[in-house]
């Protein structure tokens, strides 16, 4: 049996890191289309995260519909709308 | 002075997403800001869940030949919850796409994304 949780920590010390700076930084952005890629690349550390959690189904759709799905629907709203936040 | 684990970080980075999403939703101005501050909230709670099914020193829930069920049972990882967030990952989606038509529409009618504005309830 291989012993896989004792070395996950060290994902888990970097994908906690990239999770807190993805979230704070996708709403500090001004540009909406930059936000929504930024959520995007915080929703594949959490994929990571989840996969260090022993469950790696749960990281496999999340990096899925995370990654591909969310920011698509995101960028659809921008471009129908207003791609910058008005004043 | 408790040891720090993988269900540690899982729990701080939880809390992390679901303050910075509920703060983004409470005191955000712009509504496509407000549907990604919920996709983070969500994405909180997910991974609160996923952490509470963490066992230290498990394996992944898959019956692998030559392992006894009792042996299973007493190190896989819980998997009710990944049930749950496997459902609520699906779901979020559908909530997220309907968020967003509803703010498509808003605009349409109101010609801003400041919801402010929109509660002014001024129509263009």
């Amino acid at each position: 049996m291989i012993e896989l949780s004792s070395s996950f920590i060290i994902t888990a010390y970097i994908m906690l890191i990239a999770i807190t700076i993805g979230a704070i930084a996708a709403l500090l952005q001004k540009d909406l289309l930059r936000a929504a890629f930024i959520s995007g690349a915080e929703s594949i550390a959490l994929a990571f995260f989840f996969q260090a959690l022993l469950a790696p189904d749960l990281g496999l759709t999340q990096a899925i519909v995370g990654t591909v799905l969310l920011p698509g629907i995101i960028i659809l709203g921008v471009f129908k709308t207003r791609r910058t936040e008005e004043d | 002075m408790t040891e720090i684990t993988i269900q540690l970080l899982g729990f701080i980075a939880a809390t992390v997403l679901i303050v910075v999403g509920m703060g983004g939703m409470l005191f955000l101005d712009n509504l496509i800001k407000k549907v990604i501050a919920f996709t983070l909230l969500s994405d909180g709670v997910n991974l609160l869940l996923v952490a509470l099914a963490y066992i230290e020193g498990g394996i992944v829930p898959i019956l692998l030949p030559g392992m006894s069920i009792s042996e299973f049972t007493s190190r896989a990882a819980l998997v009710f919850p990944a049930g749950i967030v496997l459902t609520n990952i699906v779901i979020g989606v559908s909530t997220t796409a309907i968020l967003v038509a509803l703010v498509i529409m808003l605009y349409r009618r109101y010609g801003t994304l400041k919801a402010s504005v929109i509660l002014k309830g001024e129509r263009r």
